[in-house]
């Protein structure tokens, strides 16, 4: 039987916590895979790694905040280490729907499998869509993706993915810390990485405030993109040195 | 030359202060001397500019300024530029080892939690 870990990055989300990892617990006994649920407490303030204990998952604290990308890399670096076959990310806000881990985990399977699935929320386009401010800046780095990089997604900002083998052995080495998820799909194709994406649902979070807010949309595209600039660069670098 | 050392002697002054600060911050171990030398060398390099302006002024005219104060300046700043690109590569590289160690640390926080409490093997 495949082992998948189900990586679940949280930041003060004790909240939350409860409810999903009950969703998780009851959707890991339908699935053909055997799921180990760990929460990377990302040096929260409130009770987030008692809760993710006390409610059956694994929980690695972080003795400083990391962000999204130093806290899903953790949970990567457990998953190599481990000897999983793949690793899924499923933030701990309860926006991603643990009912949509069957299609991203059976994506992965078979001999043609992709490296990378990532869930997107547009290709159905039902569910929650966010805000019309968002989804331009999302359609602004979709376009950047596919310009400069030839990554075709719909949802470059989806946190919603699961990692195979070989997305575990690149992301393991490096992933990028801050905003990582648009700069990722660029490192994974420069580096030779198949993606696909499978469509999901999303809900708006469940308790708590999105940490992109007042002037940070703006420092977020300015940086992401010239992230994703760079790093087709860096990697083009890399991969012929 | 004696007059013209007598005349920017404040100048010496100030930079040999900041040398004694940066220096007494090495012995305090707030500062390590590894990454304070190329201050201290700035420190050197302004204050002998203000020690000898006859070499400033000839420099100044060698490359090509008007006054001796606008080379100064230019050298100032470049050599305070050069000082910040180089706190900044420190700076990044301290912190992506920071980020390894604490992502180090939480996961061998987590197998010893899980050794001490059902006895797993880590």
């Amino acid at each position: 039987m495949r082992r998948a870990l189900i990586v679940i990055p949280s930041f003060n989300e004790a909240r939350a916590l409860p409810g999903l990892l009950a969703e998780l617990h009851r959707v890991a006994t339908t699935l053909p895979q055997q799921l180990e649920l760990l929460v990377i407490d990302d040096s929260s303030s409130d009770e987030t790694g008692e809760v993710a204990l006390a409610h059956g998952a694994r929980c690695i604290r972080l003795g400083s905040n990391l962000g999204i990308g130093g806290a899903v890399q953790t949970g990567l670096r457990v998953a190599l280490a481990e000897g999983f076959d793949c690793a899924v990310q499923v933030d701990g806000d309860g926006q991603h729907l643990p009912s949509d881990l069957g299609p991203l985990l059976a994506a992965l399977e078979g001999p043609d499998a992709p490296d990378l699935v990532v869930g997107s929320r547009f290709l159905r386009a039902t569910g929650w869509q966010s805000s019309s401010a968002r989804r331009l800046g999302k359609r602004w780095l979709s376009f950047v993706l596919n310009t400069f990089c030839d990554v075709r997604v719909t949802d470059p900002t989806s946190g919603f993915r699961a990692f195979g083998p070989r997305a575990l052995q690149l992301f393991s080495r490096s992933f990028p810390y801050d905003f990582p998820e648009p700069e990722s799909l660029s490192m994974a194709r420069m580096a030779g990485l198949r993606h696909l994406e499978v469509p999901v649902e999303m809900r708006a979070r469940a308790t708590g405030q999105s940490s992109i807010g007042g002037l940070v949309p703006l420092y977020y595209m300015t940086k992401v993109t010239l992230a994703v600039l760079l790093s087709r660069v860096r990697n083009a670098r890399r991969l012929r040195a | 030359m004696d007059s013209l050392i007598g005349r920017y002697w404040p100048f010496v002054a100030i930079c040999a202060a900041a040398a004694l600060f940066i220096v007494r911050l090495i012995i305090k171990e707030q500062l390590t001397l590894q990454r304070s030398l190329s201050y201290l060398l700035l420190l050197a390099l302004l204050g002998a500019a203000a020690l000898f302006p006859n070499v400033d002024a000839w420099l100044a005219t060698r490359m090509g300024f008007d006054l001796v104060s606008n080379w100064f300046f230019a050298l100032s700043i470049g050599g305070l530029s050069l000082l910040h690109l180089s706190s900044l590569v420190s700076l990044s590289r301290a912190e992506l080892r920071t980020i390894e160690l604490t992502q180090q640390l939480g996961i061998l926080q987590e197998r010893v939690d899980r050794l001490g409490t059902h006895g797993e093997r880590p």
